[in-house]
């Protein structure tokens, strides 16, 4: 009975991802087909005459009805095919797999910065709620929250790399060629789109940890002589992060809107760049394809946030097996 | 007390961090300094480019400073070169590109053993392989207009190739110069596909493909079968691409970069802040607005001298581009053989209004639209600022996206927006943007004086009678309004412990003579 529930509730959570990744997948035709411009003007160039742009839209097959363009990518891409780009000549799949692991990488440095800092923010904050530490952490956090990547990206740029030349201006070393230098050709970028996940992090938990402190079963375990870190660790901390958890699985869609921004600004051959370039000149296909992926990504971490909620709260796997 | 101790300690920090930025700038400053000396072999020198390529096809390349000139000289070489200085033609992989009828054919020699680096030959064949797939309009070459002034070629010898025009053009090596028609690809690399071929270009320049990654760093190496021997002197380049003007010169003050190009004012003025080298071409004409004469309200002269005698340049320049940029008012640079002192524009406020109060009062009040790309909107925004200090005119701005370009262009969809026509030679960029018989000329001004004294300067032998042609030329341009020059173009390259740039017509660096100081 609970193994039928339970493969009913897995059967729920991917009929509504699929049904989320065909919305958005459509969504993206209609706006990319609403948006001025065509890859056929972008390829002819200032040869775009009409009559030579009709021509190679038909030649293209983007002269079809929407919805039929539509269909047809789908039905290629349920059978693993996503297209070959008219601009590049290069497949999707090639250039998300050429590009995937800078995405990669900086997602999972940003994220790991995002969550060590906000941490040890959170735990010292709620250690001293209303000090001067937390108040000066929180309002910190306050700037790191108004400041987006592509203010935060140039401000670094400008101290740590053109006054202190610590890390590079610009431009991307694979782990191949050296994991010190890939380290530092990705901390900045990583840095940039991490301050305001940083902030958001901190305030969340840090709410979540001045309550829990504050609930009976604290008090209790205070008044058994645990010390104060065993209590904030082994009794605050987890129930207090099971909000943290769901910050970070919607962080991801965050993240890979800020990513596009860092890459382009630091130059670096990510998945993020390779969107804008896309959009920019209207290269319909590469889009579609990179949505897509990016949505298929979303949608299976948020899955797997929603998973990790049984691991940090007893009381969720409870309500799941009932 | 604590609160003290923290601000001090703060303040510390702060004046700490002062000194290590005063201290870094003046570092740049005193190691930027161009290498001198004799050539030293070996390195790998770092360039940052403005346009990444779409494809590695030489046809697909622009064979501009802003676009990916440096990457196609690299690769496939040139068959000649302009003097930085006069614009004169040398000769590269090409002996001879003369005419003897005038302009109408020309005879192209090659060098003899010219090998691609795959070791198949360049010979006059794969000239003609090359130059033909040019005029297809359906490849969308930035160099089609050009090709297309070939009406037929013919393979006489394996180092001759005949070409025949479609109309005497006695400066059509200038042409082959400035375009991708001066790059040449194996043509049996190019028939196997644009995939192969991007991921094995094969050409016969200086440097070889070694990887390329999309978005990231493009690597090449010497190629150790060049026809120049010594040349090339580095062991490889590779180029990197910034369209952020201030990351490419940040990227060569903090030593990121040895090598960058740039066209942004600010960015050469920053750069010559920083002690970097700056090179550049005494180049003319420059930033135009560009009036659409063939559509209301532009069609009217009148309307055309209205808005120039109410721009005020000066006032463009200090709100754009912070005053960096170097403004003009004539169409030749004064170290040009063809400099006249006839200004293409005036600023006149008082005329500029009874101008404006003649056309509304004759029910044809001036009411147009700015067409900008995202990086002309401050441009823009200026001229309306301006425009709004007149009775009688309007300005609305309209922000187009770099995709809609060729549309834009092509279609001529525009009243007024930004365009740019720069030389060193005149030809063929003047007539490329005045004459009425071009197919790119932005303006659609046609002028049967102005495309004589064009046609003119274009065939004429001396400078003297070319010198004559371009005046008239200039008179014709200042009379008929339909372009407003603003500014000059920053064709720079900048470098950082670099020797032996020779910039082409274009302004582009050719890397076979570049080297790195030890």
């Amino acid at each position: 009975m609970k193994r039928n529930r339970t493969a009913l509730a897995v059967v729920r959570k991917t009929g509504r991802g699929v049904l989320v990744m065909l919305l958005v997948t459509l969504a993206i035709v209609v706006l990319m087909a609403s948006a001025p411009g065509s890859v056929a003007e972008v390829i002819l160039g200032q040869n775009a005459t009409k009559a030579n742009v009709a021509a190679l839209n038909k030649e293209l097959g983007v002269d079809k009805p929407v919805f039929e363009q539509y269909t047809q990518w789908l039905s290629h891409a349920l059978r693993g095919d996503l297209g070959t780009s008219p601009l590049t000549h290069q497949s999707v799949t090639t250039a998300i797999a050429e590009r995937l692991p800078v995405t990669l990488e900086l997602t999972v440095l940003a994220v790991l910065m995002a969550l060590v800092l906000a941490v040890v923010f959170a735990v010292a904050c709620a250690s001293w709620p209303g000090s001067p530490l937390d108040r000066a952490l929180t309002a910190v956090s306050s700037v790191f929250l108004s400041v987006p990547a592509f203010i935060a990206g140039p401000v670094l740029i400008y101290f740590l790399s053109v006054r202190l030349g610590w890390f590079p201006v610009m431009g991307w070393t694979p782990i191949g060629a050296g994991f010190g230098e890939n380290l530092r050709a990705a901390i900045m970028p990583s840095l940039s789109i991490a301050l305001v996940e940083i902030a958001a992090f901190h305030r969340l938990l840090r709410t979540d940890l001045i309550g829990t402190l504050g609930e009976d079963f604290i008090g209790a375990a205070r008044a058994r002589g645990m010390s104060r870190a065993y209590v904030m660790f082994r009794h605050a901390f987890r129930p207090s992060s099971l909000s943290l958890v769901t910050m970070v699985g919607l962080s991801i869609g965050r993240l890979v809107g800020a990513t596009a921004v860092a890459e382009t600004l630091f130059s670096l051959p990510g998945l993020g760049q390779l969107l804008i370039t896309s959009i920019g000149s209207r290269d319909v296909v590469m889009v579609q394809g990179m949505v897509a992926f990016t949505g298929i990504v979303c949608v299976a971490v948020n899955t797997l946030a929603d998973i990790g909620y049984g691991v940090v709260d007893p009381r969720v796997r409870r309500v799941a097996a009932a | 007390m604590v609160r003290n101790r923290v601000l001090t300690a703060v303040a510390g920090c702060c004046a700490a961090l002062l000194l290590a930025a005063c201290e870094s700038e003046s570092t740049a400053g005193s190691d930027g300094s161009a290498a001198s000396g004799s050539p030293v072999a070996g390195g790998t020198l770092r360039a940052v480019e403005i346009s990444e390529p779409r494809n590695l096809d030489p046809a697909l390349l622009q064979n501009t400073l802003q676009g990916t000139a440096l990457l196609g000289n690299a690769l496939y070489g040139n068959l000649m070169v302009s003097d930085e200085k006069t614009g004169a033609l040398q000769y590269r992989m090409a002996t001879d590109f003369s005419t003897k009828d005038g302009g109408k054919t020309f005879t192209l020699k090659l060098k003899d053993g010219l090998k691609f680096s795959d070791g198949t030959a360049l010979d006059a064949a794969a000239v003609k392989y090359n130059w033909d797939r040019l005029k297809d309009p359906k490849l969308g070459s930035d160099s089609q207009p050009y090709a297309s002034v070939v009406k037929s070629t013919k393979v006489v010898d394996a180092t001759t190739l005949e070409v025949t025009l479609t109309m005497a053009t006695p400066l059509y090596g200038e042409q082959v110069v400035l375009s991708a028609m001066n790059w040449i690809a194996s043509p049996a690399a190019l028939k196997k596909g644009e995939s192969s071929f991007d991921a094995h270009p094969v050409g016969a320049g200086p440097f070889t493909l070694k990887s390329w990654t999309r978005g990231g760093a493009l690597d090449l190496v010497k190629n150790t079968s060049y026809y120049d021997a010594p040349k090339p002197y580095l062991d490889g380049i590779t180029l990197t691409t910034s369209t952020d003007p201030q990351q490419r010169v940040n990227s060569l003050t903090s030593g990121g970069a040895d090598l960058g190009v740039e066209t942004d004012w600010e960015a050469v003025a920053k750069a010559k802040a920083a002690g970097l080298t700056v090179e550049t071409v005494p180049s003319g004409g420059g930033r135009f607005l560009t009036l659409n004469t063939l559509r209301a309200p532009f069609k009217d002269v009148k309307a055309r001298q209205a808005v120039s005698e109410a721009i005020d340049t000066d006032a463009l320049n200090a709100a754009v581009y912070e005053g960096k940029a170097e403004t003009a008012s004539g169409l030749f640079p004064k170290a040009s053989p063809y400099y006249n002192d006839v200004a293409l524009h005036t600023y006149n406020k008082q005329a500029a209004q009874k101008l404006f109060d003649e056309l509304a009062a004759d029910g044809k009040p001036v009411s147009f639209t700015f067409t900008a790309f995202p990086t002309d909107k401050a441009l823009a925004e200026a001229v309306q600022a301006q425009l709004s200090a007149y009775d009688n005119v309007t300005v609305k701005i309209q922000t187009v996206d770099w995709s809609e370009s060729g549309k834009v262009f092509g279609q001529k969809q525009y009243d007024m927006l930004l365009s740019t026509a720069f030389f060193l030679d005149p030809e063929p960029a003047l007539s490329s943007a005045f004459s009425g018989k071009s197919p790119r000329n932005a303006t659609g001004i046609a002028d049967p004086q102005l495309d004589a004294a064009l046609a003119k300067g274009s065939s004429a032998t001396t400078d003297e009678e070319r010198a004559a042609a371009y005046r008239t030329v200039s008179e014709r341009l200042a009379a008929l309004d339909p372009a407003i020059l603003v500014a000059r173009t920053a064709q720079a390259t900048v470098t950082k412990k670099v020797g032996g740039v020779v910039l082409d017509g274009s302004g582009s660096p050719l890397p076979a003579d570049l080297w790195l100081a030890k």
